[in-house]
C-alpha cells in the first residue's frame, strides 16, 4: 500500500484490508465485448455481493440468484458504465436495487396473503393487556416521546441507534458521519436528560449498559 | 398483570412511529450521496433521520460504506471453485445474451471524472480539463504492432472538456497527465498518485507547485497499467488530511456498437 513519509495517503478506503492482487490471475485483456474484463470484476466482488445479500437474511440458495441477477444486469449495462462510481459501488448499487424490489414484492405478496398473526388470536384473553395497562403503558411511551423529542437532533439520533438496535458506536459514527467518541458522549447525555425526567419508568437507565464499552 | 416494556422497546414504537411519517426509505443513489458528502446539509439531515429509525436501511448504508470488505461469511461460493462455478453459470448466461447483441467494436476508453464533493474538487475540476492526456508513443516513426481493428480510445471527460477522445495505439508507452496547478492556492507541495480499484498504488509523486507555475505533469508508464482495470488519479495537497483525500476515477470499459 502506499508508503509514504508525511502524506496524507491513508484514506478511508486505503485502509481498508485490500483484496490482494492475485499474481496468478491472468492479466485482463482486450477482447471483443469486454467479457474478460467483466469476468475480473465478477472474481472480485462475486463473495461480496453474496455477502450483501446474506446479511439481509436470504438462504444460500436465494443469495447465489440474486447475486447472479446482479452481475447479469450489471453486464447488461456494462457498455454505458462511465466510471462515475467505482465498480464495486455500481454493483452494488445494483445488488440494493435488485434486494429493495425483492422486498417490496414480498411485502405485497405478504398483503395479499391475508395472514393473522397467532398472538392476535381473539379466543385466547391471557394474551392482551388490560385497558389500565395499556392505558400506562401509553401515558409512559407519551412522556418518553416528549422528552425525546426536547433532545437535539444528533443526540436524539445516537440514542435512537445505541438503545433501539444496540449498533456498536463505530457503526453508529460511520452512520450518522461523527466520532466514536462523539456518538459515545451524545448517547451518555442523552442518557443523563431522559434518567432526570423518566428514571422511575424506565428503571434501566439507571443502570448505564455503554459503561460496558462498545 | 401485563409486564412494563423496556425503554428499547419504547424507543423502537417511537422509531416506527417516525419511519411510517418519513415514508419511502431512500433511494440507493441518495445513500451514495450522502455517503460521497455530495448531499445539501439539509438533506443529510433528513438521511441522517431516517437512518437513525430504520436498521434495515441503516445496515444497507454500512454495507454501502464498507463494501466489498464485508466481514462476514458469504452464503455459499466461499471457494475459489464455487467462484469458478458461478462464472461459469453466468458466463453461459452471457454468451445467451449476446447472441444478436450487434456487432461488438474492440476498442477501450477511459473516462476521467472528478470525485465529487472532495476537498480538492475545484483542483481536481480543473485538472481534468487540462486536455491532459498525453500519451507518449513509442517512436512515433516505428510501424505499430498493432492488431487490426484495436484501439484504446481514451475519453476525456471534464467540466468544459467532455467529449474529447483520443486514439491511442496499443504501443503507447506511456501515459502524461497534465494538471492544471492555478487552482492549488496557497502554492505548495502535492501528492499525486495513480492507484487501482483495491487501492493499491501504481505510482506516486510528490510534487511541488511554484507561485504562478500554471502546471504538473504526473507521468505513467503503459507497462504499470492494465487494460479492463479501474484506476484513480488523486491529488492532494500535502497537507490534506487523510479523511479526505480528493480522488478522481479513470475507468477503462469497454464500448459496445452497433
Amino acid at each position: 500500500m502506499f508508503t509514504r513519509s508525511g502524506i496524507p495517503i491513508s484514506s478511508p478506503a486505503s485502509r481498508r484490508p485490500s483484496i490482494a492482487r492475485d499474481s496468478t490471475r491472468p492479466a485482463v485483456r482486450a477482447s471483443p465485448g469486454g467479457k474478460d474484463a467483466f469476468e475480473a470484476l465478477f472474481r472480485e466482488l462475486y463473495q461480496p455481493v453474496l455477502r450483501f445479500f446474506a446479511a439481509r437474511g436470504c438462504s444460500q440458495e436465494e443469495c447465489q440468484d440474486l447475486a447472479q441477477e446482479t452481475f447479469l444486469r450489471a453486464y447488461k449495462s456494462f457498455a454505458s458504465f462511465r466510471g462515475d462510481a467505482k465498480p464495486s459501488t455500481w454493483v452494488l448499487t445494483i445488488a440494493v436495487n435488485l434486494w429493495r424490489n425483492r422486498s417490496r414484492d414480498a411485502v405485497a405478496a405478504k398483503r395479499a396473503g391475508d395472514e393473522v398473526p397467532l398472538d392476535d388470536d381473539p379466543l385466547d384473553p391471557g394474551s392482551a393487556e388490560g385497558p389500565l395497562d395499556e392505558a400506562m403503558a401509553g401515558e409512559r411511551r407519551r412522556l418518553l416521546r416528549g422528552e425525546v423529542k426536547k433532545l437535539p437532533p444528533k443526540m436524539r439520533r445516537c440514542l435512537l441507534l445505541r438503545v433501539y438496535k444496540d449498533w456498536s458506536y463505530r457503526d453508529i459514527a460511520e452512520i450518522l458521519g461523527v466520532t466514536v467518541e462523539t456518538a459515545k458522549s451524545q448517547v451518555s447525555l442523552a442518557r443523563s436528560r431522559l434518567r432526570a425526567s423518566l428514571a422511575e419508568h424506565y428503571p434501566e437507565l439507571d443502570d448505564d449498559p455503554d459503561d460496558r464499552g462498545g | 398483570m401485563a409486564r412494563n416494556t423496556t425503554l428499547s422497546e419504547d424507543l423502537g414504537a417511537l422509531a416506527e412511529e417516525q419511519r411510517s411519517r418519513l415514508g419511502e426509505p431512500p433511494t440507493t443513489e441518495q445513500l451514495i450521496a450522502y455517503r460521497d458528502g455530495r448531499l445539501p446539509e439539509e438533506e443529510a439531515e433528513r438521511i441522517r433521520d431516517r437512518l437513525a429509525v430504520d436498521p434495515e436501511w441503516a445496515a444497507v448504508y454500512l454495507d454501502l460504506k464498507r463494501f466489498p470488505d464485508l466481514d462476514r461469511p458469504a452464503a455459499g461460493g466461499d471457494s475459489d471453485a464455487d467462484v469458478d462455478d458461478a462464472w461459469r453459470t453466468l458466463s453461459s448466461q452471457l454468451d445467451r445474451t449476446e447472441t444478436g447483441a450487434g456487432k461488438v467494436i474492440a476498442f477501450r476508453r477511459a473516462a476521467i471524472r472528478p470525485a465529487a464533493g472532495r476537498a480538492l474538487l475545484a483542483l481536481a475540476a480543473t485538472l481534468i480539463l487540462g486536455l491532459g492526456l498525453t500519451w507518449l508513443l513509442v517512436g512515433r516513426d516505428r510501424p505499430q504492432p498493432l492488431p487490426s481493428g484495436e484501439y484504446h480510445v481514451v475519453e476525456v471527460t471534464g467540466a468544459t472538456f467532455r467529449d474529447a477522445r483520443l486514439a491511442v495505439p496499443r504501443a503507447a508507452v506511456g501515459l502524461a497527465f497534465h494538471i492544471d496547478a492555478t487552482a492549488l492556492d496557497p502554492p505548495g507541495k502535492v501528492v499525486v498518485a495513480l492507484l487501482d480499484a483495491l487501492d493499491h498504488v501504481v505510482r506516486q509523486e510528490r510534487m511541488a507547485v511554484e507561485a504562478g507555475q500554471r502546471k504538473i505533469v504526473f507521468r505513467v508508464a503503459s507497462s504499470s497499467l492494465e487494460v479492463g482495470r479501474t484506476y484513480q488519479l488523486g491529488v492532494w495537497p500535502s497537507d490534506t488530511s487523510p479523511e479526505e483525500p480528493a480522488l478522481i476515477e479513470m475507468v477503462f470499459t469497454p464500448v459496445f456498437e452497433d
